[in-house]
Formats: structure tokens, C-alpha cells, sequence
């Protein structure tokens, strides 16, 4: 069991055979490969699975060859349910390495374990935009995004609805409310990196319909903070 | 990811070590025990030397808070483990992947730029005085990495 170090104003001695927390998800402690049986496993023992590139691409077409334009639903959907399991995992995870319920978990050393949560998974670099939490709107940025960068070049708009499903339950577990993510630019089709805004799903209704009609980013969130007409 | 050394036995796979490997991994043997003793030293003196930096710095800046103490205190156990630990198996590489990318983070986080250098000249001079000129060489270009890389 690993405990903490910690001995507020530093008056305390510490015991050298006691870990100082940190990154719980350093790759080379958090990914534990096994040569013999091939196995992938996180270091608490939970299985990973390496989602190889040409998979990843199967999916997209195959996908939008069996649904066509329910592919994004079915890719949304699936965001879901993972998102759902991995935040049950992390908030496992956290909370047993830190030995305190993720929501003591100070807000600062959450978002790094986040970020680098997302890292160590392979799935880029996250960062949260927190500007517009007050108007109850965030915009996440991931770059290096797999999904973005296996996308069938023939989309002409964002894609990464797996994201974004991901996203909308990540932080609708977080904050207890029903937020869905609607991606407004995509590494694929050449922006500096997928963004996601993110809001309660009644705000965000339209949201896809805007990315539809060609609304860019700055234009969607404008859109979404404009004050709701009193009818 | 694999150190360089273990990179070095990886790509020797099926073949006999060249000269220069060879003296590579002879003077990584050879300077273990001096690496093991200066380990052992900084295990036993961790305790005073983290302590009395935060105190040091406490005089210095009276206005900062418990948690930045805290943290600057964990942040300096992390900042002597890790580098203990890269010298001991000289690899820089886990000293980047375990410690500089996560601190950096915070101390962005956090705007501690201004409280650690400070703290890092305190604690440069406590290395100093805890650690014999010949031990002080095994460990401080570790520190030294670190501390560039997060203030400058």
C-alpha cells in the first residue's frame, strides 16, 4: 500500500522508504507488457488494449459502409460507454493511489493526473479551457489525437465523435449534470488541434447542426454564449 | 522506453559487445560503488536538507502559503529521489519522463517560478554543505538538469 509523505511546513523527518505521490500514470510504472503471454495490463492489473492503426480505420469505414450517416451515432454512443468505464477506472485508480475520494482530490493535481492519464492511453494531449465555466461552457483541446489522425480523408468535417462522446459523460460524471461535447475543429482537416465545446445538452442541441452548416469554432461558441431569448 | 544502456545490450542481440561498448558498460560498473555511496548519502540526508531549505525559504518569502510549502516540499523529495535514482543507473531519460514533465506541469500550475529559484539556489547550497566536492559532482548535473528545464 502506498502512502503519503506528506508533514505539512517540512518540520517533520521523512521516512525515505515511503513514496511521494505524483504521476500515477508515468508510462514506464503505469503500462506493464508481458513478452509471454502477451498481455497488457495497467499497474493495478486492469487489462489495456492496443488499438492498432488499421483497426482503428476499419472502424471508421466500416462503420460508415454499414450506417452511413448513423456512424457518427453509433461512434458517439461508444464514446459513451467507454467514457463511462474509464472514469469509473480513473476515479478508482485516483482515489485508491491517493487514498481519498476523487472529489477531495485537489483540483490541480486532478487535471494532471488527466492530462497525463490521457498521455500514458495514447490518446494526445488534453487540455481544458476553463474561460467560459461561468457561462457554463467549456472547450477542451486535444492534440496528437489518434482518432483525428486516422481519419478517412474524404470527411470534410470533424469526425471524432468517439471523442466526443468520451468527453460528454467524462465530464457529465464529473459534474453531475448532462453535458454532451460537440467537436468544432479537427487536426484532419489541417486545424492545430480538436476542439471540443462542451455544455449542458439542451445548450448544445444544435450543436452538430452548426458544425454541419459550416459554423467555426469561435462562431459556435458565440453562438452557445449568447443569452437565451426569454420567450 | 528502454535506457540507453539497455538499449546498448538490445542492439548487441547476436553479436559480440564493440570496444567502445565495452569500456561503456565496464565504466558503468566500475563507478557503481562510488554511485551506491553517494545514494546511501542522500537517503540518509534527505530529511535535513529538504527540511532546512523549507525552512531557509519560509524566512525568505514569510508570505507564502502552507499548501505552496507543502508542495515545494513534496516537489523537493521528488526532485532528490528521482535524481538519486537516474544517478545511481545513469539514465537521464527516467529522470525526464518521471519527474520533469510532471513537475513542470505544476510549477506552471501553480506560477512557483519565482518561489523555486529560489528554493533551488537554497537548496544547491544545502547540497553543498551535506555532501563532500567529490559526492556533490555525482548528482548535481541531475539537479542542474531539472532546474534548467523548469526555470528557464
Amino acid at each position: 500500500m502506498v502512502t503519503t509523505a506528506s508533514s505539512p511546513n517540512g518540520s517533520a523527518s521523512f521516512d525515505p522508504y515511503t513514496s511521494v505521490l505524483a504521476n500515477y500514470y508515468t508510462p514506464s510504472a503505469y503500462l506493464q507488457s508481458d513478452l509471454e503471454s502477451g498481455l497488457l495490463e495497467s499497474r493495478r492489473g486492469d487489462r489495456l488494449l492496443a488499438l492498432p492503426e488499421a483497426l482503428l480505420r476499419g472502424i471508421y469505414s466500416g462503420l460508415e459502409y454499414e450506417t452511413g450517416q448513423a456512424a457518427r451515432l453509433v461512434l458517439r454512443n461508444c464514446g459513451r460507454m467507454w467514457g463511462k468505464e474509464f472514469f469509473r477506472r480513473f476515479a478508482q485508480e485516483l482515489s485508491e493511489y491517493y487514498q481519498k475520494p476523487l472529489a477531495e482530490l485537489e483540483m490541480g493535481l486532478f487535471l494532471q493526473n488527466l492530462g497525463q492519464a490521457w498521455k500514458t492511453h495514447g490518446w494526445g494531449l488534453i487540455e481544458i479551457d476553463w474561460t467560459y465555466k461561468d457561462q457554463g461552457v467549456l472547450v477542451v483541446s486535444i492534440r496528437n489525437s489518434p482518432f483525428a489522425a486516422l481519419t478517412p480523408a474524404h470527411f470534410t468535417r470533424p469526425m471524432g465523435f468517439l471523442e466526443a462522446g468520451l468527453l460528454g459523460t467524462w465530464f457529465s460524471q464529473l459534474t453531475g449534470q448532462d453535458l454532451i461535447a460537440v467537436q468544432t475543429t479537427s487536426e484532419a482537416l489541417g486545424a492545430k488541434s480538436n476542439l471540443f465545446v462542451l455544455s449542458t445538452a439542451t445548450r448544445l442541441k444544435d450543436g452538430e447542426a452548426w458544425v454541419d452548416s459550416g459554423l467555426s469554432h469561435d462562431q459556435v461558441l458565440e453562438k452557445l454564449l449568447q443569452p437565451t431569448p426569454t420567450v | 522506453m528502454a535506457s540507453a544502456f539497455e538499449q546498448m545490450l538490445i542492439e548487441a542481440e547476436a553479436r559480440y559487445l564493440k570496444p567502445e561498448e565495452l569500456s561503456q558498460l565496464k565504466s558503468h560498473i566500475l563507478g557503481w560503488p562510488k554511485r551506491q555511496h553517494v545514494y546511501r548519502i542522500l537517503r540518509e540526508q534527505e530529511s535535513p536538507m529538504v527540511s532546512r531549505t523549507l525552512n531557509a525559504l519560509k524566512q525568505e518569502m514569510p508570505s507564502l502559503s502552507g499548501q505552496v510549502l507543502d508542495l515545494c516540499q513534496r516537489h523537493l523529495l521528488l526532485l532528490l529521489r528521482h535524481s538519486a535514482m537516474a544517478m545511481l543507473l545513469q539514465d537521464e531519460e527516467l529522470l525526464k519522463e518521471r519527474l520533469i514533465e510532471w513537475m513542470e506541469e505544476e510549477v506552471r500550475l501553480y506560477g512557483l517560478q519565482s518561489v523555486y529559484e529560489i528554493a533551488y539556489r537554497i537548496f544547491q547550497q544545502e547540497l553543498k554543505d551535506h555532501l563532500a566536492p567529490g559526492e556533490l559532482e555525482f548528482i548535481r548535473p541531475f539537479i542542474t538538469q531539472v532546474q534548467v528545464a523548469l526555470l528557464f
